[in-house]
C-alpha cells in the first residue's frame, strides 16, 4: 500500500516519526505525513478564523455564551462543589432505606399468591438482614455529614488563607524586560504560539506583530474584545481548558502569565500538564512569574505561602512543579529587579524510547 | 488429528454494532480456514440469539487444540470466567470509554467502565497475547499492562454504499453524525459548532445525529441546548435507524462530522468515506488514526475553528477531492481481505494455522 501520496495545496513539511514513552507512536508518528498536511490545513482555518473575527463575526461574547448556554445545563452531582456533593447526599440518602415488602402483584393467576406465601415464610430471614444492612446504611449516612460539617470547617479556613486576588488586583503588570525575554524566547522556537491570559499584557500583540503564528486566550470579554479589534487571533476559554482541547502535540511555544500564577498549585500542575500535551516535542513553556515577596503581606512561612491560593509561588516550587510532569528541563531566571519578576523556561524533551509497536 | 478450535466470547452480542460485525465476521474468517468456532455471549440481543450459545454453556472440559478469544470492550462476568479456564487465551481490544468522560453526566456508567479497564488489566496476566484493532487502542492497552498488543484492523462488513455525487454545498449543507447519544461522544460540541456555522457561514445548515439515546439525560440536554441557543429546528436527534435508512442519510447528507472525546475506532468515519461523504473531526483518541489524510483533523474544540474546517471543506471542491482520493487508501488498509490477512497473521502468534492460510 502506498502511503507516500503527494502533498496536495494543504501540504507542508514532513515531521518526523517519534514514539511515545510506553513504546506506541503517538498520534502525530502514526503516518508522518499526515500530520503535516494537517498542519497547512490548520492554517487556513486560522486565517479564515482571523479575517472572520476582524470583520466582527466572531464575538468574544458569542463564544462565551455558546460555553456557558451548555454549562448551565452539566448535572449537578459528578463534580467537586458543594452543590455537588449535597445533591449526591441527598439522592444517597434517599436510596438508604430499603423496603422489605416486595411488591406482589402478577397477571399470571396465582402467581400472586404464591409470592405472598414466599414473602411470608422469608420473613424472618430477610427482616433480620434488614435490620443489620439499615444500621449500616443509617451509621453510614451520618459518617457521611459528620465527615461533610468537618471538610466545611478546613475549606473555610483555607478560604481565608486565600488572597484570592488577579494580577491586576494587585497592580503588578509585565516589565518590558521580561516581555522582551518572552517574546525573544517564542520567536526562536518558531511554530504555533498560545499566550495564555493573554489579555493582561502586551506580549500577544507583540508577537503577532512579528508575524508570528500565535494566538491568545482569556476570559476577560473587555480585553479580548481589544484584542480583536486591534486584529490579534484570540480566543475566549479558560486555560486549562484551553491547554486540554488544543490537539496534543500541536504547539510549539506556550507563554503562561497573568492571574494564572495565583491558583492553587493542584490546578497550576494541571494547567501544565495540559499544555505539556499540548506542546511538540522540543517546545517551550515559557511562565512569567513574580517572587514571593513581591506582596509585603506574604511575610508568612514559605509553606503556607505556596500551598494556598492567591500567592506567589518560589521558584523552587515551580521547578519542582516541571519536575511533577516530566520530561521537561526546566530553568528560572534571575529576578528582575525592578519588580520582582522571573521567567521559567521550560524546554519539552524528545521521548527516546524506541516503538515497541508490532503491527500485524 | 484433533481440530483445532477458536471459540470468541463477547460481553453483547448485536448484530449491527461494531463489535458484533468483527465477531461475526472473524467467525466466518475462522470457519473458512477449517478452524472450529462458536460464538459465546453472555447478553444476546435481537437476531443473534440462533448465531451463538451463552457462555455458561462452554464446554465443561478443558482442552489442548481450542485458544479462547475475549472480545473485550465493557464490564462482563465473562472476565471471572475466562480467567478460570485453563485454554490459552487471547484478548481482542475494541477499547473502553474513560470513566472520566462521562463521570459528570452518567455517573453509575462511569463506575462500570472503571472496574472495566480494571477487569481487563487483570486478565493481561492471563492472556497468551492481545490484539488491538488501532494503534490508540493499543497503546491503551500498554498502559493496562499488557506486552506487546499486535494491531489487526477490525472487520467492518456493511453493505456496499453507491457513493454519492460530489457537490460544493454553501448553503443549507446538511452536517450528519452516527453513534450513540452519550457524553464522550461529544454531541454537544457539534451543536454549538453549527450554530457558529449558522451565525456566518449558511443559516439554513442542519445537523443530524444518529445513534440510541444511551444516555437519556444527556440526550434532553443537547435539545434543551439547542433550544437555547435557538436552532432546535435545525438539529434532529433521530435514535437508531435501519441499515436501508443508514445508506440513504450517508448519501444525502453533505457532511460527516465528529466531535467525540473518545473513540477506539469509529466505524461511521469508514462508512462516510465509503459513501464519499466528507470528513470533519475533531483529533482525538483513535480518530487521527481512522481518518489518515482523507478527512479534516480538526486540531481543538473551539466551535469557531470547527465551523470554518467545516466551511472550508463543504466549498473547496479540490480539498474534497484530496479527501475522496486518500479514502481510497484508507477503505483498502480497512478492506474485510486486508482485515482478514492482518487477523490471521495475528492469530498465527498465538495457535498453529492449517498450512498456507498465512
Amino acid at each position: 500500500m502506498n502511503e507516500s501520496i503527494p502533498a496536495e495545496k494543504a501540504g507542508g513539511p514532513v515531521e518526523s516519526s517519534s514514539a511515545g514513552p510506553d513504546g506506541v507512536q503517538d498520534q502525530a508518528a502514526i503516518t508522518p505525513s499526515r500530520h503535516a498536511d494537517m498542519v497547512g490545513l490548520q492554517q487556513r482555518v486560522v486565517a479564515e478564523v482571523e479575517r472572520r473575527r476582524k470583520a466582527g463575526a466572531f464575538p468574544p461574547a458569542f463564544e462565551k455564551m455558546l460555553r456557558a448556554t451548555f454549562e448551565k445545563l452539566i448535572p449537578q452531582g459528578g463534580g467537586t462543589s458543594r452543590d455537588d456533593f449535597q445533591s449526591l447526599f441527598r439522592s444517597t440518602d434517599r436510596s438508604a432505606f430499603m423496603d422489605i415488602d416486595v411488591p406482589l402483584a402478577s397477571r399470571k393467576p396465582g402467581v400472586s399468591l404464591a409470592k405472598k406465601a414466599i414473602r411470608k415464610l422469608m420473613a424472618w430471614y430477610l427482616n433480620y438482614l434488614l435490620q443489620q444492612i439499615t444500621n449500616f446504611t443509617a451509621n453510614l449516612m451520618q459518617l457521611l455529614a459528620a465527615l461533610d460539617r468537618r471538610v466545611r470547617i478546613v475549606e473555610d479556613q483555607v478560604a481565608g488563607m486565600n488572597r484570592v486576588a488577579t494580577i491586576d488586583d494587585l497592580k503588578l503588570f509585565t516589565s518590558s524586560a521580561t516581555v522582551d525575554f518572552a517574546l525573544d524566547v517564542a520567536k526562536r522556537s518558531g511554530g504555533r504560539t498560545l499566550v495564555g491570559n493573554c489579555g493582561s499584557s502586551d506580549i500577544l500583540s507583540r508577537l503577532a506583530r512579528t508575524g508570528a503564528n500565535c494566538y491568545g486566550s482569556d476570559t476577560n470579554v473587555k480585553e479580548l474584545e481589544a484584542a480583536q479589534r486591534a486584529g490579534m487571533e484570540i480566543r475566549w476559554s479558560p486555560l486549562k481548558e484551553e491547554v486540554d482541547n488544543v490537539r496534543p502535540k500541536s504547539l510549539q511555544t506556550v507563554v503562561l502569565q497573568g492571574s494564572f500564577e495565583l491558583s492553587p498549585v493542584s490546578d497550576i500542575l494541571e494547567v501544565l500538564k495540559g499544555a505539556s500535551d499540548a506542546l511538540m516535542y522540543g517546545g517551550t513553556i515559557v511562565a512569567i512569574c513574580h517572587e514571593p515577596g513581591t506582596v509585603p503581606q506574604d511575610a508568612d512561612s514559605r509553606v503556607a505561602i505556596d500551598l494556598s491560593a492567591g500567592r506567589f509561588l518560589h521558584r523552587e516550587t515551580w521547578l519542582n512543579l516541571f519536575e511533577r510532569v516530566g520530561g521537561f528541563s526546566a530553568e528560572a531566571t534571575s529576578a528582575n529587579v525592578e519588580n520582582s519578576e522571573f521567567v521559567i523556561v521550560a524546554h519539552k524533551l524528545q521521548s527516546k524510547v524506541p516503538s515497541g509497536d508490532s503491527g500485524a | 488429528m484433533s481440530t483445532v478450535e477458536v471459540h470468541q466470547f463477547v460481553p453483547s452480542l448485536a448484530m449491527r454494532d461494531a463489535i458484533g460485525q468483527h465477531t461475526f465476521a472473524m467467525q466466518a474468517m475462522l470457519r473458512s480456514v477449517g478452524i472450529d468456532s462458536e460464538i459465546y455471549a453472555d447478553e444476546m440481543k435481537p437476531g443473534t440469539e440462533e448465531l451463538a450459545k451463552h457462555y455458561h454453556h462452554f464446554h465443561p472440559r478443558p482442552s489442548k487444540n481450542r485458544l479462547l478469544i475475549y472480545q473485550a470492550s465493557t464490564l462482563s462476568p465473562m472476565a471471572a470466567f475466562l480467567s478460570e479456564r485453563p485454554e490459552p487465551k487471547v484478548l481482542n481490544y475494541h477499547n473502553v470509554t474513560p470513566p472520566q468522560t462521562i463521570r459528570q453526566w452518567e455517573f453509575g456508567a462511569s463506575m462500570a467502565t472503571s472496574i472495566a479497564l480494571d477487569q481487563i488489566g487483570k486478565l493481561s496476566h492471563q492472556v497468551v497475547g492481545s490484539i488491538a484493532v488501532s494503534k490508540f487502542n493499543a497503546s491503551d492497552l500498554k498502559s493496562l499492562g499488557y506486552d506487546g498488543p499486535v494491531v489487526a484492523a477490525p472487520f467492518i462488513t456493511h453493505a456496499s454504499v453507491e457513493p454519492r455525487p460530489d457537490r460544493d454545498r454553501p448553503v443549507g449543507a446538511s452536517w450528519l453524525f452516527v453513534g450513540r447519544i452519550f457524553p464522550n461522544k461529544a454531541q454537544h460540541d457539534l451543536v454549538a459548532a453549527l450554530a457558529a456555522y449558522r451565525r456566518i457561514y449558511d443559516s439554513a445548515a442542519t445537523l443530524t445525529l444518529v445513534g440510541g439515546r444511551a444516555s437519556e439525560r444527556y440526550a434532553c440536554a443537547i435539545e434543551e441546548y439547542a433550544k437555547r441557543l435557538g436552532i432546535s429546528d435545525a438539529v434532529s436527534i433521530t435514535g437508531s435507524i435501519p441499515d436501508d435508512g443508514m445508506e440513504d442519510l450517508y448519501r444525502t447528507s453533505d457532511l460527516f462530522v465528529c466531535a467525540s472525546d473518545h473513540e477506539g475506532f469509529c466505524f461511521p468515519i469508514v462508512e462516510a468515506m465509503r459513501a464519499r461523504l466528507p470528513v470533519v473531526a475533531y483529533g482525538s483518541s483513535a480518530i487521527p488514526e481512522t481518518v489518515g489524510k482523507a478527512g479534516f483533523i480538526v486540531s481543538d474544540k473551539s466551535p469557531i475553528n470547527f465551523a470554518t474546517a467545516a466551511w472550508i471543506t463543504l466549498t473547496d471542491s479540490g480539498l474534497r477531492n484530496t479527501f475522496y482520493r486518500q479514502s481510497e487508501i484508507q477503505l483498502e488498509k480497512y478492506s474485510p481481505e486486508e482485515a482478514r490477512r492482518q487477523n490471521l497473521d495475528a492469530l498465527s502468534n498465538f495457535i498453529k494455522l492449517p498450512l498456507g492460510v498465512v
